[in-house]
């Protein structure tokens, strides 16, 4: 009997396809997974997708960081740390669903008023280029934080979205360098008027 | 089947071992790869342990010699005792909130970078590696090897900290300086964001 069911299976499948066919189940097959891990990678990747899913929000957060160097130090290290810290307490009104008049509103401003800046190349006093900063960094914060608690894993959303500003502020950083030679300073300016052009625009297909 | 059929076969399913090959890292724990690597791993899988513990080695490297190394020993020490208790002692009601705490107090320390003296910094350490520490140990619930698991979360802690030691004090130029308070920032303003959340950072 076990030499007729080994002649079979000879016969319909070969050793090594079968082994194949196996394995290749074991790929189709979902694995067994802990529930907390898979929740901390989709609710990091949720919350690392949002700031950049957002025109506003991306524009907003580069411009940061460029507004910063041109302000030199301390601002090119003090606005991008300030802006989280502050972003975290309008997460937190965000989470507890304590409403904010006009976020969306406040959010588009932000893009339009940091590209002024950069366009003009102003240079207020420091404090009040960290109060512009905080009273932006509000409504973003507000934004995000509202949407954190039906996040798969919440701390791994929060993780996420102050990782991606805080290299947003880094890569704003990083252009911002160009303001050291005169040519790049003139198209960091340009950039300035591109970026509040566009949160103009935002902004204006809010209000109106 | 033919053995042209069976190569065509192999060739059709390879792809699909291909898939499956790289293996998705995200047990927790990952018993799959030993206890001691499961302790290896735990603090970091979970945000409201592995940040404090990451600040903690940014912390630790922005002090003086001497305290980064005693630093160097006590985090391992307290995380391993604490574990140690957790095996025996129940969990402590609102122990992530402490974790997540310390991810507020640490982060806002490491950004601020204020000369704190030796025994503070001490204090400041042990506290937060200890509740990170019970954590771990009242999750362990018998399923793995106190034995391998406890070393394994003690190596964690302290390569955590000899890497932010490491990076913090060779890397001495301002802007990276400025960089490690900026993560300090960051590490603060998960925390402050998490404590928000409801009782088991769930909605």
């Amino acid at each position: 009997m076990a030499h007729d069911f080994h002649s079979v299976r000879r016969q319909s499948l070969p050793a090594g396809t079968s082994v194949l066919f196996a394995l290749a189940l074991l790929a189709v097959a979902a694995p067994v997974l802990a529930h907390t891990n898979r929740d901390v990678g989709a609710g990091l990747l949720s919350g690392l997708l949002h700031p950049l899913t957002g025109l506003d929000h991306l524009l907003a957060m580069v411009a940061v960081g460029i507004w910063g160097t041109q302000l030199g130090t301390p601002a090119i290290w003090l606005l991008p740390l300030t802006f989280p810290l502050v972003m975290s307490f309008g997460g937190v009104l965000g989470v507890r669903a304590v409403p904010l008049p006009a976020v969306e509103i406040g959010v588009a401003a932000s893009a339009a008023v940091l590209g002024l800046m950069i366009l003009l190349s102003a240079r207020p006093l420091l404090s009040v280029a960290a109060g512009i900063v905080g009273a932006f960094a509000i409504f973003h914060g507000h934004a995000h934080g509202a949407e954190l608690p039906a996040a798969a894993e919440p701390l791994a959303y929060g993780l996420g979205f102050v990782l991606v500003t805080g290299l947003l502020h880094a890569a704003g950083i990083a252009v911002g360098l160009l303001d050291r030679w005169p040519a790049g300073a003139l198209a960091l300016r340009g950039l300035g008027a591109v970026i509040g052009a566009i949160g103009l625009y935002l902004l204006g297909g809010l209000l109106l | 089947m033919t053995a042209k059929h069976s190569g065509a076969a192999a060739v059709a399913l390879a792809p699909l071992l291909l898939l499956r090959w790289p293996a998705p890292a995200a047990a927790h724990p990952m018993t799959g790869v030993g206890d001691f690597y499961a302790g290896l791993l735990h603090p970091l899988t979970a945000v409201e342990m592995a940040l404090p513990l990451i600040a903690l080695g940014l912390l630790a490297g922005q002090q003086q010699r001497d305290t980064a190394i005693r630093l160097m020993a006590a985090v391992p020490l307290a995380l391993g005792l604490s574990a140690l208790l957790g095996l025996v002692l129940p969990a402590p009601a609102g122990l992530q909130y402490a974790n997540i705490g310390a991810m507020v107090v640490l982060g806002a320390l490491v950004a601020t970078a204020p000369a704190l003296p030796a025994p503070a910094v001490l204090v400041l350490a042990a506290v937060p590696a200890a509740t990170v520490g019970l954590a771990n140990g009242a999750e362990l619930g018998g399923q793995l090897s106190a034995v391998r698991f406890v070393p394994g979360l003690a190596l964690a802690g302290f390569l955590l900290v000899t890497y932010g030691v490491g990076s913090a004090r060779r890397l001495r130029a301002p802007w990276a300086q400025m960089g490690f308070r900026v993560v300090g920032s960051w590490i603060a303003a998960v925390g402050v964001l998490s404590l928000a959340l409801p009782a088991g950072g769930q909605p």
